[in-house]
Formats: C-alpha cells, sequence, structure tokens
C-alpha cells in the first residue's frame, strides 16, 4: 500500500496547485494512497512508525524536501518497506542524485518502481541517510582500525554515505570535481579540506582536497574536558566519542532511470 | 543535471592524501593513492601511488606502478614501473620491473630492476664445479 507524507512547509497556499496536480496525477496512475500531513504535533519517526505497525511492507513517499526524506528514510532501514520521494523543490540535492524530476513529474518513477538497495551510514548505533560533519581540532580519527588521520590545518571532516562530492583532485590550481559517493559500494567517503586565505577582503575559503573510503571511523576527543560536537544529516548533534560506519541494514528507495548512483 | 561517470567506484577511486593531512599507521587501499601530505607507516595498494611534490612518504611501500615526485623514505616494491622524477628524494631500496629516473632525482638505496639476471660466465663455471664436488 501506498503511504504519502506530506512536508510541513506544504501547508502555505502556493503549494496547493503543486499537490493537486501531484494527487491528480497520482490518481491517473492508480498508486494514490494514504495522506499524512507534518505539522509541529506529528514528526516524521512517528507517522513512518505508525505506518510501520500497520503494514508489513508500504510504499512511503516523502513529499517535500531533503530533510524529511532523510527522516522518513531512517526507521525504514532493514524492514521489507520501500521509499519514494516526491521533491517539490528545483534545489533538492537528493533528487538529483536519485534521477528525479520535481513535482507531479515524478510520480511517474514512482510509479515504475524501479528499486535500488543502498546503505546507511551509522554513528554510535543510529543511521544517518546523507552525511556527518565535525570540526577534526579536538579530535582524534581512527580508519578501519589500522591509521589515524591526523589532520593539520583542516576546517572541517564531512563523512559521506549519499551527497555529491566537491574536491580539489589534482594540484594547487586545479579546479574542483564534483562527483557522487556510492552508497552501495560498502565504503563511506571522508573528505576534508583546509582553509585557504584569500587575499581578497581576506575570506576564508575551504579547498577540500582529501579523500578516503573507509569502513569504519572513530572519533574521540583528545582531551575528556574538550567537545567534539558531530552534525548528523545537518541536522542533529551528537557528541564524541563516536563509532561511524556502514550499517548492514539497507534501505529499498524508488530510483529514476537518470539516477547518479 | 550531471552525467553517469560522476560515481565513485572503490576500484578506480584515487585515496587522496592532502596536503593538510598526516596518516601513520597501515594504509592499504584498493585504487590509486596520490599523496600531497604525509604518511609515516607502511603503505600497499593494488594500483598506483603518486608521490607528488612536497609530500612526504616514511613508510615500506607496495603498489602496481609508482610515481614519485616527493620524499621517500622506505624500501618500495613495485610490479612493474618505478618513475622518479627531478624533484624525486629517495632513501631506501627500490625492486622493480622498469625504473625511470629524471636528471635531479636524488636515489640512496640499492636497486633491483627486472627479473633475476642471468648467470655470468664465471658464476656458471663456479655452479657447475661445486655441483662435480656434491656428485
Amino acid at each position: 500500500m501506498y503511504f504519502y507524507i506530506y512536508d510541513s512547509f506544504l501547508v502555505k497556499k502556493k503549494y496547493d496547485k503543486t499537490l493537486s496536480k501531484i494527487e491528480t496525477r497520482l490518481a491517473s496512475l492508480d498508486i494514490a494512497g494514504r495522506k499524512h500531513k507534518l505539522s509541529i504535533l506529528k514528526s516524521v519517526s512517528e507517522i513512518t512508525h505508525k505506518i510501520l505497525e500497520q503494514d508489513i511492507s508500504p510504499t512511503i513517499v516523502v513529499v517535500g524536501g531533503d530533510e524529511t526524506l532523510c527522516e522518513a528514510a531512517l526507521p525504514l532501514a532493514g524492514t521489507e518497506a520501500t521509499i519514494g520521494f516526491i521533491p517539490t523543490e528545483n534545489d533538492s540535492l537528493i533528487a538529483d542524485i536519485l534521477g528525479l524530476p520535481v513535482n507531479e513529474y515524478a510520480c511517474d518513477v514512482i510509479s515504475a518502481r524501479r528499486i535500488e538497495y543502498i546503505n546507511l551510514g551509522k554513528i554510535n548505533n543510529q543511521y544517518f541517510f546523507s552525511s556527518i560533519e565535525f570540526e577534526p581540532k579536538q579530535s582524534l580519527i581512527l580508519a578501519d582500525k589500522k591509521y589515524q588521520i591526523i589532520p593539520k590545518k583542516i576546517k572541517s571532516v564531512k563523512v559521506i554515505n549519499l551527497d555529491f562530492l566537491r574536491f580539489q583532485k589534482g594540484i594547487d590550481g586545479s579546479p574542483e570535481e564534483k562527483m557522487v559517493s556510492n552508497p552501495k559500494d560498502d565504503y563511506l567517503e571522508v573528505l576534508m579540506g583546509a582553509s585557504q586565505q584569500k587575499l581578497l577582503f581576506f575570506k576564508q575559503k575551504e579547498k577540500r582536497d582529501s579523500l578516503f573510503f573507509v569502513k569504519k571511523l572513530s572519533i574521540d576527543p583528545k582531551n575528556p574536558k574538550n567537545e567534539v560536537l558531530i552534525k548528523v544529516d545537518q541536522k542533529n548533534i551528537i557528541k564524541a566519542p563516536a563509532l561511524i560506519e556502514v550499517a548492514k541494514e539497507k534501505l529499498k528507495i524508488i530510483v529514476g532511470k537518470d539516477r547518479l548512483i | 543535471m550531471f552525467g553517469k561517470d560522476l560515481k565513485i567506484k572503490p576500484e578506480e577511486a584515487e585515496t587522496i592524501i592532502g596536503a593538510g593531512v598526516k596518516v601513520e599507521g597501515t594504509f592499504n587501499a584498493v585504487g590509486n593513492v596520490v599523496v600531497k601530505g604525509e604518511l609515516v607507516g607502511s603503505m600497499e595498494t593494488q594500483s598506483d601511488v603518486y608521490l607528488m611534490e612536497g609530500g612526504v612518504i616514511e613508510a615500506n611501500i607496495k603498489a602496481s606502478n609508482a610515481i614519485i615526485a616527493g620524499r621517500v623514505k622506505g624500501n618500495l616494491k613495485v610490479e612493474e614501473k618505478i618513475e622518479l622524477s627531478s624533484t624525486a628524494r629517495l632513501s631506501g631500496d627500490i625492486n622493480c620491473q622498469s625504473l625511470s629516473i629524471e636528471e635531479g632525482a636524488i636515489l640512496h638505496g640499492k636497486c633491483k630492476v627486472g627479473g633475476d639476471p642471468k648467470l655470468s660466465a664465471k658464476e656458471k663455471k663456479q655452479q657447475k664445479e661445486q655441483q662435480e664436488i656434491e656428485e
């Protein structure tokens, strides 16, 4: 059965027309289902857990933005549920990666049900969908229990499961390359960047030029008195020590034919 | 919006140790490794190693090919070719099938290039004499 979770921002009047077009298209494709609208009182995980109680193998489609999709996907890891996405914003990065058109055009992709099994990341037994980020200044980083990564002049570390990677592959001056992480290879990509001082306006610009592929990464504070804060999926904050790894459980996700993964 | 060739494949991907990073320990990679920073310990990859100018490796290296433009302190065991560019500073023994050294490169260590060399006439004679004594 199909369940649709509507993002909280879709209550705005400007989305009325878009939603009506989406609903008409879903009905004509014969995949209309139960609607759940997010609000301050109804969280995504609450709704997702409720759906899983009702149906063992539901198809849960998030209508809205990337952040809600990330959140809705987490409880579905290792279950028989399938997740789909109808992006309503043109700047959706996940839509680009999954090869999804926006608004009512994404309904045809949902109907086609092209399914991929992808990895989720795990940080201290909590799943993450896209990436985690932290400042490495006060932290000890151990990769795959084999080697230590010691950042010097590094501003931020990003551990990626599913996201775009922007980094400088070649020597100084070479342009940044834009690639997509592979969420099916059982590896996490670790991207690091040094802060670079620009002479003009003394603006700090980050130059990401280190890329590692790891299965496990542990982060510990150098000094127990110092806090190392880790941002998970651009939203939640977790304190180190933390163990980051690829989750064994996979996620069933509907993708378009123009997907990048 | 973006081509499908953007996807990273681990066997083709390049691990990049950037200028602002030091790696310490046993570093094993599947794909190519580009070192612009520092690596201390040991290093092994099934593909190629590129040590850029300014990069430092203090480790024994095992790889398929090695292109060295930085500083290495350790032994290099390479299945195919080692290329030392003019800025390379290598202190250690090398073992490979073929070696190219650019003018200006510094190499302190023993070299074993190519397969097992054929025995010289003198060595053959000595070997024959020893066999006769044993018989």
